[in-house]
């Protein structure tokens, strides 16, 4: 069961981290959530309902750092019960540079999420595995230090950052007219930044699907802050953990196309989407080359390419479903088919209009 | 939910028949029926017999015919002797359907309506109970009806198999000519033992499906059990928006679902009254106060099994059907209303007229017949496309071949596979309750044969029932090209189109992987022989092209491809996976890989 983060227009990515990470908790009514349109709208069913274990506040100057143990602090209220919450940037919704938190996504073999505001146009986020040797590899939610970044030694050695940079670039500029849109689940998010002058970022973080029993940490983390569209070449943007060893960074994995008929026939990039009734979605498959850890990883999770016939943003229903929205699409590519990428797509309400 | 287990097979077998009884009886996991040729084979299986749990819906040797479907009928009368408000109650084994005769127009709320007048013959009577009953065969109700002759209603149960399909009708028609049989005759269909227990319908004389002595013209239909995989069904909900504008005082506001209403008051809500305060502000609370005493246990809602759950969406109310009486696709006809007066604003409002969203698990059919040289195979969707003709009609089933219905497909429509038996044969399968695959591999390396029936993983939304075979009749191998690696379907587009023109797909990756070793023979570049080892294994995607019908359609669950340099056949992964392909292929094309036990050697 997916949830969308549906569509929400934020003039810093300040004001969209403490929204995104509600929505991440499926928090509905701590103090200053309010009503945003992921609870409110029509195709709005809340969030996917992750937790958080550890977060820090530059705001707070009696509580900055403020660690959780016991039972998981997820869903309603959970940001209202930060101390000192009036000044906590993460309780009182005015998260400001420096502040980060960690969060943990559900279910078995799970991976934590350190989100920092390092700007009010970049994120950083890493990715932390939480593979077999499972305490080592958390982030040390039990640490003093308050500061940002974290010490380095809270990381564990296997936190893997976003792309080939540390950050993501979720505005090029605060703007009020900067569009959030993703989609979400128990053990990934996907995200579109859409800062209507065509900079569009996405990035991808969490669990790949078509794996077997034998890689039970299917993770990855991909960000591209210039471009939202399905490129052959853009190898670098994925990083994750070799399930061969468990300890090794991957970093020469790619994007994948798929083929039928030999090379001439690329359906990512060839299917015209010309005729009706069709859905236009093809999967998207990750691969990793590194030598010694050669794999196929799996493909995303609620996450397609779409054919760049179809332009430069829109929805798609299922052939059932006319009239609905299923899936969203976005392709920032200038270039003309066929020559151009083919675009994103991404599960949707069925409801919010889009773009 | 999601498939949670795999089965394995491997057993050698001399003839096509004992690999089919074999497969058949590892398919319904019966454990104890003992093949009269067979058996030593059998014992040779390391990881089985246990199998996913399949049914059995008919099977046929020589001329005689076993079925395990429950049936029953009912005698109707004329018009004139009917009273209005009289009914029939019909149950499915997971659904059971009140059916009202209505002269009137009036008729309580969750019967289905079954319309005469005083005029009416028999027949007519008849035909209105066979429309009413069909109306719902195939998406809400697993019965069909038809006609038995003058004033006769035949039906069938075209799903539920088994003892559980016994469920005897009821009716409260005075007249005495209007009666009722069934439903019976359900028998054991999945299971220990039930291989050992088919005698043929009618006579009770044991069939050759007891034992294993089949000969050509014996065939089978076996039905899927997903839904003891994915679950029952996905329950319908709805969403209420109240509203805060109005004078508590003056103003009015009701909900009400399939026929039960909650009515707003001015003041404290009183539980068991079915009542909410709608003067509670904002407007978030409101929609706590109503989702509350949706909950009230002392209101009708959950007590009646109206809802399973009424939830806050922020200012919102979520309410979901109860599964007990409107499981999946049924919870679809619940009313879903909300009335206020008094109020400024836009006042309270449902997203739909009816509850939405319902969905019930669908299953597929496989005809098997074994042959002495082929396998014929067959694959026949159920549930969305039931009603009618769709499923397989027992009643035509004494043939030898059978009739098949429209939406069946093999090689092409109505037309089974004819997979190639390479004997003396080792047969090794993978199956769950949603497909299996088998592979028949001749005691040469040249050739093998390969079958795939059953859902691919990763179909979209909209495309409830991925039913995918293939259409090769030998040959081991994936390729990308459309007269090498066919499956066949029927469209999600429209329900009805059969597809039999898939196309074999690959790549990837930026380097496409398969792709590139098929036309570079022996170039180890990309996939050198470090890839050797657990992590070879890529997946199998199905894509159909045609205009109008084109979409991906998924992967195949528990298949995957490897590359080519790997040789002819073995094991990966500690036997985690066998793969195999043909030998004369081996250069061009990629093997086909299965999921394997873990011990088997292959």
């Amino acid at each position: 069961m997916a949830d969308i983060f549906p569509k929400l227009t934020f003039g810093t990515c300040n004001l969209f981290a403490f929204q995104f990470v509600a929505w991440l908790v499926n928090d509905q009514t701590s103090t200053n959530v309010g009503t945003p349109a992921w609870i409110t709208s029509q195709g709005g069913t809340g969030g996917p309902g992750w937790e958080i274990y550890c977060a820090y506040s530059v705001s707070s100057s009696t509580f900055p750092r403020q660690n959780h143990s016991g039972a998981p602090l997820t869903g309603n209220g959970a940001l209202d019960s930060f101390t000192d919450a009036v000044n906590f940037g993460w309780a009182n919704g005015t998260v400001i540079t420096g502040d980060w938190i960690v969060l943990r996504c559900i279910g078995t073999n799970p991976f934590e999420l350190y989100i920092e505001v390092q700007s009010n146009t970049e994120i950083n986020y890493k990715l932390m595995p939480l593979a077999s040797k499972q305490a080592s590899d958390a982030f040390n939610s039990a640490g003093a230090t308050a500061s940002t970044p974290p010490p380095a030694s809270d990381f564990p050695a296997t936190a893997l950052p976003s792309g080939a940079t540390t950050t993501f670039n979720v505005q090029t500029a605060p703007a009020a007219s900067s569009v959030y849109s993703g989609v979400g689940d128990p053990r990934m998010f996907a995200l579109i930044m859409d800062d209507a002058t065509n900079n569009v970022s996405f990035m991808y973080i969490g669990a790949v699907t078509g794996v077997g029993t034998e890689d039970p940490y299917p993770f990855v983390i991909y960000e591209d802050d210039l471009q939202c569209r399905w490129e052959l070449t853009d190898a670098s943007a994925w990083r994750r953990i070799s399930p061969v060893d468990e300890t090794t960074e991957l970093t020469t994995m790619g994007n994948t196309q798929m083929y039928s008929q030999g090379p001439a026939d690329r359906i990512q990039r060839d299917d015209t989407g010309a005729a009706t009734g069709q859905t236009n979605l093809i999967p998207i498959g990750v691969d990793c080359t590194q030598a010694g850890h050669q794999h196929f990883v799996g493909w995303l999770e609620n996450v397609y390419s779409v054919p760049a016939t179809l332009g430069s943003s829109g929805s798609i229903n299922v052939p059932q479903e006319v009239g609905t929205v299923n899936y969203i699409f976005r392709n920032n590519d200038t270039a003309a088919p066929p020559t151009a990428d083919p675009g994103m797509g991404m599960l949707w309400d069925g409801k919010t209009t889009f773009p | 939910m999601a498939y949670t287990q795999t089965y394995y097979n491997r057993k050698v077998h001399v003839l096509a028949e004992d690999a089919v009884w074999g497969l058949v009886r590892w398919l319904v996991n019966d454990t104890t029926s003992v093949s009269s040729t067979a058996s030593a084979q059998d014992a040779s299986s390391s990881a089985g017999p246990a199998g996913p749990g399949w049914r059995i819906v008919a099977c046929r040797s020589n001329t005689a015919l076993f079925q395990t479907q429950a049936t029953g009928s009912i005698t109707t009368v004329a018009g004139s002797s009917l009273i209005d408000g009289e009914t029939v109650t019909i149950s499915d084994a997971m659904t059971t359907m009140v059916f009202e005769f209505d002269s009137n127009g009036v008729w309580t709320v969750g019967n289905v309506r079954v319309p005469f007048t005083a005029g009416d013959t028999a027949d007519q009577v008849r035909d209105a109970v066979i429309t009413a009953i069909n109306q719902f065969t195939g998406t809400l109700f697993s019965i069909e009806a038809s006609s038995g002759g003058s004033g006769l209603v035949n039906l069938i149960n075209r799903v539920a198999s088994g003892t559980s399909a016994n469920n005897t009708i009821t009716d409260t028609v005075a007249a005495g000519g209007f009666t009722t049989t069934g439903m019976s005759g359900g028998v054991q269909s999945s299971g220990a033992g039930t291989l050992s227990g088919i005698v043929s319908t009618g006579d009770g004389v044991p069939t050759n499906w007891r034992d294993g002595s089949l000969v050509d013209s014996d065939w089978v239909v076996l039905q899927s059990n997903r839904v003891a995989a994915l679950g029952m069904s996905v329950q319908a909900t709805g969403i209420l928006t109240p509203d805060t504008t109005a004078a508590p005082a003056t103003s009015t506001a009701t909900v009400t679902i399939n026929g039960t209403t909650l009515t707003g008051i001015n003041g404290t809500r009183s539980s068991g009254s079915d009542d909410f305060d709608r003067g509670v502000t904002p407007v978030a609370a409101l929609a706590a106060e109503i989702a509350a005493a949706l909950n009230d246990a002392a209101n009708t809602f959950l007590t009646a099994g109206i809802i399973r759950e009424a939830r806050v969406l922020g200012s919102t109310v979520e309410v979901e059907a109860d599964i007990g009486n409107h499981y999946g696709l049924l919870g679809n006809l619940m009313g879903f209303s909300t009335t206020s007066s008094g109020t400024v604003g836009t006042g309270y409002a449902v997203d739909n007229a009816s509850l939405t969203g319902g969905k019930t698990t669908e299953e597929f059919e496989v005809y098997l017949n074994p042959n002495a040289t082929t396998i014929q195979t067959l694959l026949i969707p159920l549930t969305t496309y039931l009603g009618g003709a769709a499923a397989f009609q027992t009643s035509t089933a004494d043939a030898a071949p059978p009739a098949f219905p429209a939406l069946s497909v093999g090689d092409t429509i109505q037309n089974p596979v004819d997979v190639v038996i390479l004997e003396p044969g080792t047969w090794v399968g993978v199956a769950d309750e949603g497909m299996f695959a088998f592979i028949c591999d001749g005691a040469s390396l040249t050739n093998a044969s390969f079958e795939y029936i059953g859902d691919v993983e990763g179909s979209l939304p909209g495309d409830e029932a991925p039913f995918v075979i293939r259409g090769k009749s030998v040959e081991i191998h994936h390729d990308f090209s459309s007269s090498q690696d066919v499956y066949g379907r029927v469209s999600p587009a429209d329900d009805s189109t059969v597809l039999a023109d898939s196309l074999g797909t690959g790549g990837w990756a930026t380097d496409p992987i398969q792709h590139t070793t098929k036309y570079v023979a022996g170039d180890d570049t990309y996939m050198p022989n470090t890839r050797l080892g657990k992590w070879v294994v890529v997946p199998v995607g199905v894509y159909y092209p045609t205009a109008a019908h084109r979409h991906f359609a998924g992967w195949l669950r528990n298949c995957w491809a490897t590359h080519m340099n790997i040789g002819v056949r073995g094991t990966l992964a500690s036997k985690a996976y066998l793969y195999r392909t043909d030998a004369v292929r081996s250069t061009v094309d990629h093997p086909l890989v299965l999921k394997w036990d873990g011990i088997t050697t292959y």
